[in-house]
């Protein structure tokens, strides 16, 4: 599958930016992702040459295990960076510890800091409130709030009954369905959930999966929302083609899951970046204390359209969604 | 009597030339202003468009700058239709990456340029504005379209400046003959007709009075 | 006399209506050939956009007729552009797959297809075209086009006439038309068979009348003398002297109306600048520590008004010793120096100061020509002088801000000034060519201000809260409000010239209302309820500012203002005089009311700065409503003291004199 925009557009990724030379010293900024760049990086360094704003950049990735990152703190000392940059949950709790622990000796605490993709930054115990850190960091999170995914899908085909299947184990993934059950009076539809079976150690089996699925469609929901559930995504295989058979169309909150949810609502990772990049240059460049930048998320999200899905359900999407939409084409 | 005709006259067609001269100025003034708001609209359109478009790019993760594709749109756009004027696009900060006029690139945009510009913004995903879309019209195109119309209605405003001339004129004299006609003339020292007829009539009464007493001092 | 000047005037309107509607109908004419084009391009951008992202669709793999959503799409297109009449998506074979019509608009609805022009862009599949978007325009552009000129063209031919009024009567007024005025006002009055006419001047023609008048005149003295002693006889002749009105012979009475095109002309030039001054000030402001912009904007216009109405007690003085005519000459010239000094300041302080400048010359005038009157007219002839006089300010706030309002719209603010200090040239011009040029009266002096009476006064609940309740609350409403506020508000969204047509709704309503008011009042001794009433009204009427769209809230807002202050201002004035000649009873006519022109003028000076203040704690919404509260409090208060005095004045039927 091919990411397309207009024709006009065509090219993405062939971008060439020259450097201007500047007097000024570049601002040293340490980033530590957890497995390696990404569209964020590259979104954040972006930002600054657009603006003209010298930096260094220093990246370490910890390799998808966090145990490597105290010894990158390690170098982060001896580097003395302007600014400490984190990616993910994990790689952020080692750099600047939870808020209720913070250990001087094993954390960074005299360096500013900002931290992206953390997809919970208050349950995760990252900051006290989306307000204030109340410490010397700021950041940004990633996920896309339930009420905007509701009318996207409200927005290509209306709806009355919603159905959802989840893993009952996943605290992430109960806390979303809580968060929608909330919007059926509002809204006005009614939520349809299914689990995905355990076995005897209570661990989720994809056994059943598709009978789960046939009776989400019997009871006539109209759309299958694909929460982002490490089991449902790794498995999504054995669902989603369960329920292009049965017509139903997929939605999906993560860009990983765009190729089998017929949309997707999602933060741009690049805009992410761009985001991050903005309160960094707030605190290195207008000095503005970390604790007074709120943590936030993304005004305007990515929708993705998946047309060979589209055609295959026969559901094409409504003119008007083109002109703000990307569409996946096959190719 | 001349004295008054002429100073109506003086005072008049002054008045009259500056009425149908301001009337003029606001007949054109009001074509010129629909003009440039249906142009104005359309220069909007196309203006949000292109922003659109590179929203769109700009969250794909094509930084303004690099939206090389912006250019060949601009070029597109200017050429299918003369009127258009310059299309550009501008930074954050004001400089110009692409325009339809290669010798703005690289300059500042200055506010409104021309006569009649339309911008829109484009924005990022987190609500900062990247830069702008700005489509200025050419103010030469525009002043050629509408100096025939200057032209007709400027005319028509002298042609109305002089026969209204002519018709006061032709009125205040008419007036004068009239007056001249109904007053007596002091030449000839005679009274006008009606101011003659009233003192008649105190006459009589005077005279019905004068015979009434003659008769009794006589009796 | 009288046929002949409204002949003129109707030759003149003739001429302009014509000549207008000639240069209109050109331009209506001509313009098709501008906007069809402009109209079909905009629309054909529309069509692009649309064709464009069906083409995108289509590039998809969408067939046109399978568009989902698309009549949302075109919708979306018509609520965008308000003139389309129709978009459609039409598939190769040129059905009709979507569709978004106008359909709330009777006037398309009525119009055939014929007047709608089309505008098709194909939608590009692999192969060629796989369907067009067209979008359909009304033609009727002229009527768009007459719609804008109609507006104007009234509001100019309205202004040209009434100017057109005033230049006749002045003209009929001038020395060259004294024959002219003799001989047909011994006409007329022959013609009802009066001979009551002042004597004329040293016409030969009117000479040769009087003299034949003289002659009837002696015959009747003779004969009365003949007929003493006989009843019958002197009965007969008295019935003659009565019937024909010989005996009477009227003092040859001053012609006011020379004052009158002097003023217009001098008040339509300070009225021009109403509609844009508060902008203009605005764009010179920068920021001045300690004070908001709101009162920087509103400083300039309270510093003129303090200086119009300070100065007015020493000016009456010292126009009266130069003389009236010319100090009035003299003021006019200041005030044009002060127009364009202000047409060319660069900074606020130097526009303030110019306006200082105009300030001093427009008190002078003002004062002058006010002098002028009350100078030749007797106590009874007083109030129909100043009659003559305040009307033609009233048309003066007709005429000034739709014109000023245009000629800064299209000409510029700076044009715009000096072309008010043109008409000020032109008002000394027709001073000096009307007013003597040495006085030749001399008077008593007139009772001046003494301010020790002030306390006397407002010892009085009644009448402190006459001049405090009612007075000086109706200017700062007027100043404030219509003159500040209103026109800071509404340029930022309407051009002058609207702001003009909406100020000028104030003389209109005001020229209307006080003719009628002044004589209803007088005879009915209404004048507690009708300034409580007007008051109350005035207030109310910043209500219009919530209820109803811009500009047409501020319209309606101006023009109920005006309405009631017209029904409050003359009854306000009379009942000052009642009130004030029992409070102090031996303060003269003259100085009484120099007292509550000062009192009521504060309110002038008060207003911006009040109002500004409000704005800049609150809003300029509150501000209004702040104001217009004040003013129905104050009309209250009054009301409820002059119930409480039980007063004579404030209840009967009172016979007083009105100035």
């Amino acid at each position: 599958m091919r990411l397309t925009r207009r024709a006009t557009l065509a090219g993405l990724g062939a971008v060439a930016l020259a450097r201007p030379a500047l007097a000024q010293t570049p601002f040293k900024i340490f980033q530590i992702t957890y497995r390696g760049e990404t569209d964020v990086e590259r979104g954040f360094r972006a930002y600054f040459e657009q603006r003209d704003i010298p930096v260094t950049i220093i990246h370490r990735s910890a390799e998808l295990d966090p145990a490597n990152v105290p010894a990158i703190l390690e170098e982060v000392r001896a580097e003395a960076p302007d600014l400490v940059y984190t990616w993910g949950t994990p790689v952020t709790l080692g750099t600047f510890g939870r808020a209720d622990s913070v250990d001087p000796d094993k954390h960074i605490t005299d360096r500013p800091g900002v931290f992206t993709m953390v997809s919970a930054p208050t349950r995760s115990g990252v900051v006290p409130s989306r307000a204030s850190s109340t410490r010397n960091i700021t950041g940004t999170s990633h996920v896309v709030p339930p009420e905007p995914q509701l009318r996207a899908m409200e927005a290509y085909r209306p709806f009355k009954k919603l159905g959802v299947l989840y893993t009952s184990t996943e605290p992430n993934a109960r806390a979303i369905v809580e968060a929608v059950r909330a919007f059926q009076a509002p809204m006005g539809f009614e939520l349809i959930e299914r689990t995905f079976r355990l076995d005897g150690d209570g661990k989720p089996i994809i056994d059943g999966a598709a009978d789960l699925v046939d009776e989400i469609a019997d009871e006539g929901a109209g759309w299958l929302y694909y929460l982002p559930d490490t089991f449902l995504s790794s498995n999504i295989g054995s669902v989603a083609p369960q329920a292009t058979a049965r017509g139903l169309p997929g939605f999906s909150a993560t860009e990983r899951l765009q190729g089998d949810a017929l949309i997707s609502l999602v933060s741009r990772y690049f805009s992410l970046g761009q985001l991050t990049a903005y309160k960094a240059e707030q605190i290195l460049v207008q000095g503005v204390a970390p604790a007074s930048i709120p943590i936030e998320t993304l005004q305007r999200f990515a929708l993705i359209i998946n047309m060979p899905l589209a055609k295959q359900l026969s559901l094409y999407p409504p003119l008007g969604m083109l002109s703000y939409a990307d569409v996946l084409t096959a190719g | 009597m001349r004295a008054l005709t002429l100073t109506l006259f003086v005072t008049l067609i002054p008045l009259i030339a500056a009425a149908l001269f301001l009337g003029a100025a606001l007949n054109y003034a009001s074509v010129r202003a629909t003009y440039m708001e249906l142009t104005g609209e359309r220069l909007g359109t196309v203006a949000r468009r292109i922003a659109a478009d590179a929203q769109t790019a700009l969250s794909l993760g094509l930084p303004l700058r690099g939206q090389e594709a912006l250019d060949r749109a601009l070029l597109r756009e200017g050429e299918a239709d003369a009127r258009l004027g310059t299309l550009s696009v501008a930074d954050g900060t004001g400089r110009i990456l692409f325009s339809s006029d290669p010798a703005l690139v690289g300059t500042r945009a200055t506010a409104p340029a021309g006569p009649l510009e339309r911008v829109a913004p484009i924005q990022s995903a987190f609500g900062t504005t990247e830069g702008r879309v700005i489509v200025a019209a050419d103010a030469e195109a525009l002043d050629g379209v509408l100096s025939d119309l200057v032209d007709t209605i400027l005319g028509a405003a002298w042609v109305a400046v002089v026969l209204g001339a002519v018709a006061v004129a032709a009125g205040l004299g008419l007036a004068w003959w009239r007056l001249g006609q109904a007053l007596a003339t002091p030449k000839t020292a005679t009274l006008p007709p009606a101011f003659d007829d009233a003192l008649h009539k105190v006459d009589a009464a005077l005279d019905a009075v004068e015979r009434d007493l003659a008769a009794r001092g006589a009796g | 006399m009288r046929r002949i000047d409204a002949a003129i005037v109707t030759l003149v309107t003739l001429v302009l209506l014509v000549g207008l509607g000639a240069v209109a109908w050109k331009t209506v004419e001509r313009a098709e050939g501008v906007l069809v084009p402009a109209l079909e391009k905009k629309a054909d951008a529309v069509a692009l956009s649309v064709a464009s992202l069906a083409t995108e669709a289509v590039g998809y793999g969408i067939p046109v007729p399978r568009f989902v959503g698309a009549e949302a799409v075109l919708r979306a297109a018509l609520d965008e552009d308000t003139e389309l009449a129709f978009a459609t998506i039409l598939a190769a074979d040129g059905t009709v797959t979507a569709e978004a019509r106008r359909e709330d608009d009777i006037g398309f609805a009525r119009r055939g297809e014929a007047d709608i022009a089309t505008v098709t862009r194909a939608i590009d599949g692999a192969d060629g075209a796989v369907g067009a978007v067209a979008v359909g325009i009304p033609r009727a552009v002229e009527a768009r086009v007459l719609r804008d000129l109609a507006i104007d063209i009234s509001v100019l031919l309205l202004v040209a006439i009434l100017v057109a009024l005033e230049l006749t009567a002045f003209a009929f007024a001038l020395p060259s038309a004294a024959r002219l005025r003799g001989i047909t006002t011994r006409l007329s009055a022959a013609r009802a068979g009066r001979f009551d006419v002042p004597p004329g001047a040293s016409d030969p023609a009117l000479a040769a009348m009087d003299r034949a008048v003289d002659a009837r005149r002696a015959r009747l003295a003779a004969l009365r003398e003949r007929a003493a002693g006989d009843g019958g006889a002197q009965k007969a002749l008295e019935t003659i002297d009565a019937r024909h009105h010989l005996s009477e012979r009227p003092a040859g009475a001053v012609n006011l109306a020379v004052v009158r095109a002097p003023v217009f002309l001098f008040f339509f030039a300070e009225e021009m600048t109403r509609p844009f001054l508060p902008t203009s000030i605005a764009s010179l402001a920068g920021p001045v520590p300690g004070l908001s912009p709101e009162v920087v904007i509103a400083l300039p216009i309270a510093l003129f008004m303090a200086i119009v109405a300070l100065s007015q007690p020493f000016l009456n003085g010292v126009t009266e010793r130069a003389g009236r005519g010319r100090a009035l000459r003299i003021g006019a010239l200041v005030a044009a120096l002060g127009y364009g000094w202000a047409s060319s300041a660069g900074s606020l302080i130097d526009f303030t100061l110019a306006r200082c400048v105009t300030a001093f010359g427009f008190a002078t005038v003002f004062i002058a020509a006010q002098g002028f009157v009350v100078d030749r007219t007797a106590a009874g002839g007083r109030a129909r002088g100043i009659g003559l006089f305040v009307s033609a300010i009233m048309a003066a706030m007709l005429c000034g801000p739709p014109i000023g309002g245009i000629i800064a719209d299209r000409l510029g603010e700076a044009t715009a000034f000096q072309v008010s200090a043109v008409m000020a040239l032109v008002a000394a011009l027709c001073a000096f060519v009307a007013l003597p040029r040495t006085e030749g009266v001399t008077r008593t002096a007139r009772g001046t201000v003494r301010f020790g009476d002030l306390p006397k006064l407002l010892a009085r609940p009644a009448m402190a809260l006459l001049l405090i309740g009612t007075a000086v609350p109706a200017k700062v409403l007027l100043i404030g409000l219509c003159m500040y506020l209103l026109p800071l508000e509404l340029a930022k969204s309407f051009e002058p010239a609207v702001i003009g047509r909406v100020l000028m709704l104030y003389g209109l309503a005001m020229l209307v209302t006080v003719p009628l008011v002044s004589r209803l009042s007088d005879k009915q001794g209404l004048r507690v309820p009708f300034v409580v009433g007007g008051g109350v009204a005035a207030g109310a009427s910043v209500l219009h500012l919530v209820l109803w769209p811009e500009p047409w809230g501020a319209a309606l807002m101006v023009l109920q203002i005006g309405v009631a202050q017209g029904l409050s201002t003359t009854p306000q004035s009379a009942l000052v005089g009642d009130l004030g000649r029992q409070a102090v009873p031996d303060l003269s006519e003259g100085a009484l009311y120099g007292i509550f022109r000062l009192v009521e003028r504060l309110g002038t000076v008060v207003g911006p700065l009040l109002v500004g203040f409000v704005w800049t704690m609150t809003s300029a919404m509150h501000a209004a409503f702040v104001t217009g509260g004040l003013v129905i409090f104050g009309a209250l208060a009054f009301f409820v003291a002059a119930m409480a005095s039980g007063d004579g004045a404030l209840r009967l039927k009172s016979a007083g004199r009105t100035p």
